[in-house]
């Protein structure tokens, strides 16, 4: 299996995104700061900035949307099989969710220890934190491999869910496509609004709902296991979608 | 550049470049174009190229010269000019009499007409 | 070393795309796919390099079966009239890309191809004219250098000095590296010349396929007098004929050395009126065996 030539590829695409994804970022960390301490608000501020794992898992998303459709094509036109060019999108996006997540954690220590500097108290914190350790600053060093592990599985889960959107609407002719946009928003809202409005026939749901909810917040390794089921599910599922599929090219040009 | 015609395309190739070792542009000692660059030029089958000049390397026009190409043979434009003028009584001469006999035409007058002919055309 | 299908079949809908085609594409020669728009010329092609499944059949490229091979598919390259490319690709950081996949890909051969097609570098895939699309791709299947190179209606949007410019390039890449080319085309004419092996493709299935001097030779062309040409092809196979006033032109199946009786003219056929003629002939095969299911 030949999958160097597409990590490749992709390594180029990601490290040119994950520079401006930083660069913004960094721009937001210090304006949240600046904010900060201009309207001090005394030492026990009622402000804190836990962003940046969520924008990660976003921008993953984002990413699963447009760079598989992209590199499928590249591949299958350069040579390399539909089966090979899936099999390395993981390889590509576990490096670009690394660097993320080591960068972000390196920033938000970077910040922690600014703003404490200025007395400004514990303005940043990060959603593995607020969840697990009661938004505690002063990480231990397994704690802090912890998170970064945390966070890069939630790009994982956010970049798989991603991938199979874009496979799904690859996959669906011009109806399919309106249906599955009908049907989306559909589930989304109206699950939970049935379980409104007949909470006896879905209790076993709402109480396995209410299970896992406390298994997820009970230890950092079932929230993980968490996200590593979505992503595989949703992994699974779009293979399934691009396995037996015509894979087309863009339409040509003007 | 592009072959027309009935006559399949290796005896045109062929044909053409009988035509220039006549013509002097390929004199002899000199070496004529690849099969690439015929193939290239007439948009033709390589195969088909190989052809066509195997025709005159077959006659003894041409001679191979290994790892560097085919070169015109000394004495080549003698024998393609005595092999024309053959080709000429058969095919012009011949249908030119039978065509005079047919009209009622003596020796005589066949003869003042080609002499008109080859005054007239210059 | 080739490229085999076996009794490949594809089914779109009510449409039979391709129906149990069977074919082997051999090092060595020019291929021309030849068929009418819808034929299953490009279906077919798709399938030959896994991006399109069969319904049934294989496909192996020198032994190897294509679904899902790494190894099979990098040693065939196929130009289609669709861009793979990304949307937001520069020409130039596009045929930079392609050595990644292809370490043989000639990038210096393929700078200099496009200042010779005049290609802008700078701009963006999906902002060249369909001609230069076509041309960039076209770039990358003449410097890509892999065994099997298949070339999908190339010259669609080409300018006729571009189109020369191509055959010409393409000869000199057959020349230079042993390797199996496929023409799949609708322009006919402009190929014929080119093509030593040909294979006709109609309504999914293969209707005709040999070396094309064979193919051409085993039809002829016969004018005359309408009574005597009648007369002379009472006991042979007629694939078309026409009348022009008195004189008639049939189109026979098979050739032969038997002296013609006087007025009739036999001539032989160019690759284009040969398939033209097949066609009609075909046509006029369906037409009757429609009829027919009607009367029973």
């Amino acid at each position: 299996m030949n999958l160097k030539p597409s990590i490749r590829y992709q390594f180029r695409d990601y490290v040119l995104s994950i520079l401006t994804f930083l660069g913004v970022n960094l721009l937001i960390l210090i304006g949240v700061l600046a904010g900060v301490l201009s309207f001090r608000m005394g030492d026990n501020p009622n402000i804190s900035y836990s962003g940046f794992s969520m924008a990660c898992a976003i921008f993953l998303f984002v990413y699963g949307i447009v760079l598989p459709r992209q590199v499928t094509r590249l591949c299958v036109q350069l040579g390399i099989c539909r089966r090979t060019a899936f099999l390395s999108l993981f390889p590509a996006l576990l490096l670009a969710a690394l660097v993320l997540a080591l960068m972000g954690q390196g920033l938000l220590v970077l910040f922690q220890q600014v703003s404490l500097h200025f007395g400004a108290g514990p303005i940043f914190t990060d959603l593995f934190s607020l969840i697990y350790l009661d938004g505690a600053v002063q990480l231990s060093l397994a704690q802090h491999g912890m998170a970064i592990l945390f966070n890069m599985l939630y790009m994982l889960a956010g970049f798989c869910l991603g991938l199979f959107f874009t496979f799904l609407f690859w996959r669906l002719n011009k109806v399919g496509c309106i249906i599955a946009a009908l049907a989306i928003p559909f589930v989304l809202a109206g699950i939970p609004a049935l379980m409104g409005l007949f909470p006896t026939v879905f209790a076993p749901a709402v109480r396995l709902l209410a299970f896992l909810g406390t298994l997820y917040i009970s230890s950092p390794w079932w929230g993980m296991a968490c996200a590593l089921i979505f992503a595989l599910f949703f992994a699974l599922v779009s293979w399934m979608l691009i396995r037996r599929t015509n894979i087309r090219g863009g339409s040509l040009s003007k | 550049m592009r072959f027309q015609g009935e006559k399949p395309i290796f005896l045109q190739l062929a044909e053409q470049l009988e035509n220039g070792i006549l013509s002097g542009a390929y004199p002899e000692g000199s070496q004529v174009p690849s099969i690439t660059e015929y193939a290239a030029t007439y948009q033709i089958n390589p195969a088909t190229a190989l052809k066509g000049i195997n025709q005159l390397v077959n006659a003894g026009l041409l001679y191979k010269k290994r790892g560097i190409g085919m070169f015109v043979a000394p004495g080549a434009q003698e024998v393609l000019r005595k092999q024309r003028s053959e080709d000429f009584y058969h095919d012009y001469v011949q249908t030119m009499v039978r065509e005079g006999k047919g009209l009622g035409l003596t020796l005589e007058q066949l003869t003042d007409l080609v002499k008109r002919g080859f005054y007239d055309v210059n | 070393m080739s490229i085999n299908c076996q009794a490949i079949s594809k089914r779109f809908g009510a449409t039979q795309a391709l129906d149990h085609v069977t074919l082997t594409l051999e090092p060595g020669h020019i291929y021309g796919l030849l068929g009418n728009n819808g034929a299953g010329k490009s279906t077919l092609l798709s399938i030959l390099t896994d991006r399109q499944l069969p319904d049934t059949g294989t496909v192996t490229i020198d032994g190897l079966p294509v679904r899902n091979n790494d190894k099979a598919l990098h040693k065939v390259f196929l130009v289609g009239d669709q861009n793979f490319f990304p949307d937001d690709m520069k020409v130039q950081r596009a045929l930079r890309t392609v050595p990644y996949f292809y370490p043989d890909f000639d990038l210096a051969r393929a700078f200099d191809l496009a200042k010779q097609f005049g290609l802008p570098l700078k701009k963006k895939l999906p902002n060249l004219s369909t001609g230069y699309a076509s041309i960039f791709r076209l770039i990358v299947g003449l410097c890509v250098n892999t065994p099997y190179l298949i070339f999908d209606e190339p010259v669609l949007g080409l300018d006729a000095q571009h189109r020369e410019l191509f055959y010409r390039l393409l000869v000199e890449t057959y020349m230079s590296r042993p390797c199996t080319v496929v023409l799949s085309t609708h322009l006919i004419d402009e190929v014929e010349d080119l093509i030593d092996y040909t294979i006709i493709l109609r309504e999914g299935k293969i209707l005709r396929s040999g070396p094309t001097e064979e193919l051409v030779g085993q039809a002829v062309c016969l004018s005359g007098p309408a009574g005597l040409v009648d007369e002379y092809t009472q006991d042979k196979t007629v694939l078309t004929s026409h009348s022009l006033g008195g004189l008639k032109t049939v189109t026979l199946q098979g050739n032969w050395e038997e002296p013609l009786p006087l007025g009739l003219e036999k001539s032989t056929m160019r690759l284009q009126d040969y398939f033209i003629r097949l066609q009609e002939a075909e046509d006029r095969a369906a037409a009757r065996r429609e009829e027919a299911s009607h009367e029973s």
